[in-house]
């Protein structure tokens, strides 16, 4: 399938210069990559610029609640986990309002690729301080700056020993969408964190500042099954950015450890007949 | 025959399982039964009370006084004599204090469960003998349960029952053991009820939070899981509960969330997604009294206003309250089928004493909840041209398909959408949608089954109960007393809450002496639910809000002179 194909034809309400075009043209491209057919496919996103991404690409999709993409999306995963089911949305959504469904999911190992937008603010709402923003980062509702050490969603996921980590730029579409692909091949519970600039709200996170920063973790010779070496690029501190397959462990997914999801797609068993019902209440005589 | 056995204890005395095994072996003997259970909110100590009630003829609900006090601790003899009536009985342990006379019953439990069995937790087993021994209840029935309950752990047990037997003697009923009754009756609990009638109707996911009394639906349904074919994961807190509920729903498998009150507030926004989306769920309250945490073990009916107006936003819903177990297990078969048919969220509303009473009921009929499925087959999709999720359809329902099944792409959003499911902003749009959404109201009218009357005919010149949920049992019991003794009343029981049918209600309000509204809670919910809808205002109310269930004495004693 060609790339065009992923894309709905629709106005984007996006921002120009915004970092999400060049993310949902890597989604697109990740997806061709694949090959995979649009019907096979499932993208649940939230609420928030990013979350609108669900309208822009020609797949399922679930647009659900601000911070419960990750939640919804693994109910997606559970009852049809032929499809190939990506969640995504913005740091808001998914490290603030929605942070204790990817605690657990993550714990949880579903087949699932994560599409964070880290844009270190509340893009949506007007530029509000997102879990990730700086410490010292001023918008209207942090007047004095916000006080908070910013969420680490790598080191975060490393620590909870997530299934596959990664990080990328959104100015970077081809090394997005190889991300997303790889990602979405890998079994497990995977996140990509992409760093992406907000030229409306974020003037400190520009494009030109990650593009100072960034450097690629596989220029480096870093070993991603190494979860201490993942930890310690996660947590580094010297101003430089990582972006690449940080951490990735294999292990079997939910659905190969859960009994009744091993034979058949959960929607797709029968619905009960008088019989099996029948014996269903033997148990009560 | 009409008898309470109350066996009382602290919590990790085994009450439950005593009380279980018993319940069982009346089951057995041919009896109706019911068994009422109460407990403290903690693991050991505190109360356990397990109320088991045995007669020949058809039993409604708990009573609150005791004919046979069989108490593990001396706290709970203390707590319980004073409901043992004249004439009734006391089995307990012989290092007990209570006044001695004709009717107590000392059995050197402890010590025997030590010297003779090794095993001081059997005293209780002891005890259960010797009030089998009172009651005149089969020995054979009551081995033939332990044996099926306690497998290997059987014989010890039987040994124990036949100590306490020993030393006890025949007290003045008869427990007889009467005609085989298998298949004529169930033994249920209504949390079991709601279990089964779930997977019934095809439910194959379930994800919730425990929260007493909804995780006795958890629990039922995760021990069958795997026989029966459903996912039942532990949800990290309710909101993912019902957003991972819905998603499940979206590609397709009827989904369950089961809670209670506080959980299911935390479900609100979700209850919401689900109207904006038309995408079924239903979700089981087991209500208990709040507000806030509450009384998180004891029973109550305090949900009813906030599940018919739960969720921003206005969409259609479905609300029932099934009466007792019986209905519990159809009602949530029907729940399942009517979210399937219009798309909407279901809400299920039991409470503690309804989820955790054993009763016998007549047998479950397994050819009358039909599974439908409401969905576009493949085959349907294939030869459409091109697929609106949302298409504006007279009945308001738009065919809904699922993704996956074909290569029609299904788009659902939070968002006001278009047909298409599209993210929308045009305002008249918008209107068109809420209509359609609004418009399934209609249709889902037309599901609604008939409040229950009772007893038949005219209700001209009588004093009629109103009431919802699980004091039917309660009401239907004062009914009959009063009618014994010559009253005129009658009772309109409502089960399917929201939509409101209101023409029996008018007819009631129009025919009767007087209303009486009976509600297991202090404002008068239904009460309001019926002014609201009708106009019509209760002039009486009984109301019970103390965390135990009502009971027909509740209300005779409210309405005779
Ligand atoms: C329950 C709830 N709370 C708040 C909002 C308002 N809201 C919408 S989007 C958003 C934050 C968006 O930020 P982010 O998720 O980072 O996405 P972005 O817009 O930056 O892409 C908020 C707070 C909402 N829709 N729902």
């Amino acid at each position: 399938m060609s790339v065009q194909q992923y894309l709905a034809d629709v106005e984007l309400a996006w921002c120009p210069g915004c970092g999400n075009h060049g993310i949902r043209r890597a989604l697109a491209n990740g997806l061709a990559l694949l090959g995979l057919p649009s019907h096979r496919v499932v993208l649940v996103t939230g609420i928030g610029q990013a979350a609108k991404m669900a309208h822009y690409v020609a797949v399922n999709g679930f647009n659900g609640l601000h911070g419960r993409t990750v939640a919804s999306a693994a109910g997606v995963k559970m009852a049809r986990h032929e499809l190939t089911v990506i969640a995504e949305s913005g740091d808001g959504d998914l490290y603030g309002e929605g942070g204790n469904h990817l605690l657990h999911n993550i714990r949880r190992n579903l087949d699932l690729t994560v599409i964070a937008h880290d844009n270190r603010v509340y893009g949506l709402t007007k530029g509000q301080a997102s879990p990730t923003a700086g410490q010292g980062y001023t918008t209207k509702a942090q007047p004095f700056g916000s006080l908070n050490t910013p969420l680490n969603p790598s080191a975060l996921a490393v620590a909870l020993d997530a299934s596959f980590v990664a990080q990328s730029f959104a100015g970077d579409v081809d090394g997005t969408a190889e991300l997303i692909a790889e990602a979405v091949r890998h079994k497990g519970f995977a996140l990509i964190n992409v760093l992406q600039p907000c030229p409306i709200w974020n003037r400190v996170n520009t494009f030109a500042w990650y593009k100072e920063r960034i450097y690629a973790l596989a220029d480096e010779g870093h070993d991603a099954a190494d979860r201490t070496a993942a930890f310690s690029v996660a947590t580094r501190d010297d101003g430089r950015i990582y972006t690449g397959v940080l951490y990735r462990r294999q292990g079997p997914s939910f659905v190969e450890r859960h009994p009744v999801l091993k034979e058949t797609q959960l929607a797709e068993r029968a619905l009960p007949t008088p019989d099996t019902v029948a014996s269903l209440l033997e148990e009560f005589a | 025959m009409d008898i309470v056995i109350r066996m009382v204890g602290a919590a990790g005395q085994g009450v439950q399982t005593v009380g279980e095994i018993l319940a069982r072996t009346a089951f057995r003997s041919g009896h109706m039964l019911h068994a009422e259970q109460s407990y403290h909110s903690r693991i050991r100590g505190g109360e356990n009370a397990f109320a088991l009630r045995i007669s020949d003829g058809p039993l409604w609900g708990t009573r609150e006084d005791t004919d046979l006090l069989v108490a593990l601790d001396q706290a709970m003899l203390d707590q319980f004599l004073p409901t043992v009536r004249e004439g009734g009985w006391v089995v307990c342990d012989e290092e007990r204090t209570l006044p001695d006379g004709d009717a107590v019953v000392r059995i050197p439990a402890g010590r025997l469960a030590k010297e003779e069995l090794e095993l001081p937790i059997a005293a209780n087993m002891i005890l259960l003998g010797a009030a089998a021994e009172v009651i005149g209840i089969s020995e054979e029935r009551l081995a033939e349960v332990v044996r099926e309950a306690l497998g290997k752990k059987a014989d010890l047990n039987l040994r124990a029952l036949a100590l306490g037997a020993e030393h006890a003697r025949r007290g003045p009923w008869t427990v007889p053991d009467a005609v085989d009754v298998r298949g004529q009756r169930m033994l249920l609990t209504g949390g079991a009820a709601v279990g089964a009638g779930a997977i019934a109707a095809g439910c194959r996911y379930v994800s919730s939070y425990p929260m007493t009394p909804g995780t006795a639906v958890l629990t039922y349904l995760a021990e069958r899981a795997e026989r029966w074919g459903l996912v039942v994961e532990q949800a990290e807190d309710e909101i993912a509960a019902i957003n991972m509920a819905l998603g499940a729903a979206y590609a397709g498998a009827r989904s369950l969330v089961t809670t209670s009150g506080g959980g299911f507030a935390l479900m609100v926004e979700g209850l919401s997604l689900a109207g904006m989306i038309e995408t079924p769920v239903v979700v089981h309250i087991g209500q208990r009294p709040a507000p806030a945490t509450g009384l998180p073990t004891r029973t109550g009916q305090e949900e009813l206003l906030f599940c018919v107006h739960a969720g921003h936003g206005e969409f259609p819903r479905y609300v029932v309250a099934p009466r007792d177990a019986e209905e519990a297990f159809y009602l949530t078969a029907k729940a399942f089928d009517v979210a399937e048919k219009y798309q909407i969220p279901a809400l299920i509303l039991t409470d503690q004493y309804l989820v955790d009473s054993f009763v016998t009921s007549p047998p479950l009929d397994p050819t009358r909840t039909p599974a439908r499925s409401h969905l576009l087959t493949a085959d349907e999709l294939q030869t459409m041209e091109h697929y609106d999720r949302f298409a504006v359809t007279p009945s308001g329902v738009s065919p809904r398909a699922v993704p996956g099944v074909s290569d029609k792409l299904v788009l659902v959003d939070s968002d006001e959408h278009d047909a298409y499911g599209r993210i929308t902003e045009d305002l008249q749009v918008r209107k068109v949608m809420t209509e359609k959404r609004l418009r399934k109201e209609e249709g889902l009218r037309t599901e609604l089954g008939e409040p229950l009357s009772y007893p038949e005919g005219s209700m001209e010149g009588r004093t009629v109960f109103l009431g919802w949920g699980s004091t039917y049992g309660a009401i239907r019991e004062a009914v009959e007393m009063l009618n014994a003794e010559g009253g005129r009343y009658a009772m309109l029981h409502f089960s399917e809450l929201w939509p409101l049918r209101t023409d029996e209600l008018r007819q009631a309000f129009d025919k009767a002496e007087r209303v009486v509204c009976i509600e297991g809670n202090a404002t008068g919910q239904l009460a309001q639910l019926v002014a609201q809808e009708t106009g019509l205002q209760v002039g009486t109310h009984i109301r019970r809000y103390d965390g135990r269930p009502l009971t027909a004495r509740d209300i005779i004693e409210e309405v005779s002179p």
